[in-house]
């Protein structure tokens, strides 16, 4: 009796899985008959005259995720190995409070973070007329990944064990290189396991980077331009999604952009997984 | 502790005679030639709690010296004293001076990494790094910035031999340290350990969580090292105290109680304490 129901529940989850794929693909069916795929490639986004391409916004959500995980990166690995190594245990206790905390703002909030600070700031220090940009919202994602991400780096640095801490001590390695040696290649897995958990959290990341993106449909001029304002696939779904209407192509465009995000998590938690059975 | 506690412990068997005739003796060994170490009045505290006072002591260069004593007595605590692994302990003070060849170790200035490379360590648990046998052993030198592939090659070999691993492992040098068995891992940890040269070896319990067969092969390795090494060992084991050391000295309650040749401690003791613990009335 258990046992069927272990394996009803497991079907279950399984099917949800599948039918999330199903649906996705049958919502965007209507595009896919009319244009193929090449609309992913394509540099317009225009639904007035059928003109669904992808490209802005995957380029779009491309720069706002790399550009979250090279700011927060180095910030929260550097917090992290101050936290586990350097700083007294009550302090310490203190950050990691801090950080538990800024992870369970809601992200909304940040957004509204973003407008007030960094959109001015960006302004005036670039001297632009909008601060809403690439830049903007990869700043803001970092600030959002990064308590999350150093307290699983912390972690990961902190599991070291102390046995392999003597070992690199005894045999006479300064503390940079016990870092730089023991430390960090052992953590890095778990480290690494940080990164694309956040990764995947700044990828489907929507009203936040909605409030400060600029959600203009096309490509950066030139491509490196980051002070522009862009589009990501989550921020176009989040303004266009109540606009467009059911069953035309315009919406099956909308819901191929989910496809492809849900499609970008899957390779993301593969990734994940492979790292794990590296670590074995 | 009180007396009635301490007779309470179950008594440990032991295969050790004890002379009839028992004639006082000075808390050192009787013609230390040639001193590697020389501790002079060490005192060390955890907080408020001291648990070293006062320790002075000559070690024996190139012999094998043997801390025994029951736990909490601060064997373990002296041995770490000799290259400074304290230091990272929160909360510990040391006062006194270690002379390592005319040298204290607790001068100001003293570069402590560099001092870990001239006192080697070897820990209770076998710690290799979680890479291969030849890099474990390689690893000292590459950190010193030793790239060159002949040199590598060649101190990987003989630090092999030196630690008994060698014909062991020498097919399969770049398979994971972590496939070893605990007795060859601890081994490679000393073959790790001395790839890097230093002058004195200290062996924390190393062969406590050991096989019986692993434990006879490390102590046959301790008595083919000390031609090259000062060694000085913690060890929980009268027996193997017995078997391995050239100088045995016992602690309890972080005083050094008695010092001397180990024939001497353990068939003619100089002391109550000591003789109360070898014939096992301390726990």
């Amino acid at each position: 009796m258990l046992r069927a129901w272990l394996y009803a529940s497991t079907l279950t989850a399984l099917l949800a899985v599948l039918a999330v794929f199903g649906f996705l693909l049958h919502a965007s069916w209507p595009l896919l008959a009319e244009q193929g795929v090449a609309f992913v490639a394509e540099p317009e986004w225009f639904p007035y005259e059928d003109l669904f391409g992808l490209l802005p916004v995957l380029i779009g959500s491309g720069w706002v995720v790399l550009l979250a995980l090279l700011i927060a990166l180095p910030c929260a690995v550097a917090a992290a190995v101050l936290n586990a190594e350097l700083l007294p245990p009550r302090m310490r206790a203190g950050l990691r409070f801090v950080m538990a905390l800024m992870a369970s703002v809601p992200s909304v909030v940040y957004g509204l973070i973003g407008l007030w600070l960094l959109l001015p700031l960006l302004e005036s220090q670039f001297d632009l007329l909008t601060g809403r940009s690439l830049l903007a919202a990869g700043g803001l994602l970092a600030l959002m990944i990064l308590p999350t991400l150093m307290l699983l780096s912390e972690e990961a640095i902190a599991k070291v064990s102390a046995e392999q801490r003597d070992a690199a001590l005894a045999l006479g390695f300064d503390w940079t290189r016990m870092l730089s040696r023991v430390l960090l290649p052992q953590a890095w897995p778990g480290i690494r396991l940080a990164l694309l958990l956040s990764l995947g959290r700044a990828m489907g990341e929507t009203v936040a980077v909605m409030l400060v993106v600029g959600s203009l449909d096309r490509l950066p001029q030139p491509l490196y331009n980051l002070l522009q304002p862009a589009q990501t696939l989550t921020s176009r779904i989040g303004r266009e999604m109540a606009e467009a209407s059911l069953g035309t192509v315009h919406w099956a465009a909308l819901m191929s952009s989910g496809l492809a995000l849900a499609l970008a998590a899957v390779l993301i938690s593969l990734l994940a997984q492979r790292g794990r059975a590296h670590e074995i | 502790m009180s007396e009635e506690t301490v007779q309470n412990a179950a008594p440990k068997t032991h295969a050790i005679n004890m002379s009839a005739l028992k004639k006082p003796r000075r808390a050192q060994p009787e013609a230390p030639k040639d001193i590697a170490i020389h501790v002079n009045d060490l005192k060390l505290y955890y907080g408020d709690k001291q648990a070293l006072n006062g320790i002075h002591m000559q070690i024996p260069r190139k012999k094998v010296t043997a801390f025994i004593g029951p736990s909490g007595c601060g064997k373990s605590t002296l041995l770490r004293c000799f290259n400074r692994m304290n230091d990272l302990v929160d909360g510990v003070r040391i006062e006194g001076e270690i002379n390592l060849d005319g040298d204290n170790i607790y001068a100001r200035g003293v570069d402590v990494a560099d001092l870990r490379r001239r006192v080697g360590m070897v820990f209770q648990k076998p710690n290799p790094f979680p890479k291969t046998i030849y890099e474990n052993v390689a690893y000292g030198l590459r950190i010193q910035g030793v790239n060159d592939r002949r040199i590598l090659d060649e101190t990987v070999e003989n630090s092999l031999r030196g630690a008994a691993l060698w014909d062991e492992v020498k097919d399969r040098l770049n398979d994971n340290a972590f496939g070893l068995s605990g007795g060859q891992q601890q081994r490679l940890v000393i073959a790790r350990a001395i790839a890097i040269e230093p002058e004195v070896l200290l062996l924390d319990e190393p062969a406590s969580a050991l096989d019986p067969i692993s434990t006879l092969k490390i102590e046959e390795l301790i008595y083919e090292l000390k031609e090259k090494y000062t060694i000085v060992i913690v060890t929980h084991n009268m027996q193997q105290a017995a078997r391995v050391s050239d100088y045995t000295a016992f602690m309890y309650m972080g005083d050094l109680i008695e010092f001397s040749d180990t024939d001497t401690l353990f068939t003619n003791p100089a002391k109550k304490q000591t003789e109360d613990y070898i014939t096992g009335r301390y726990g």
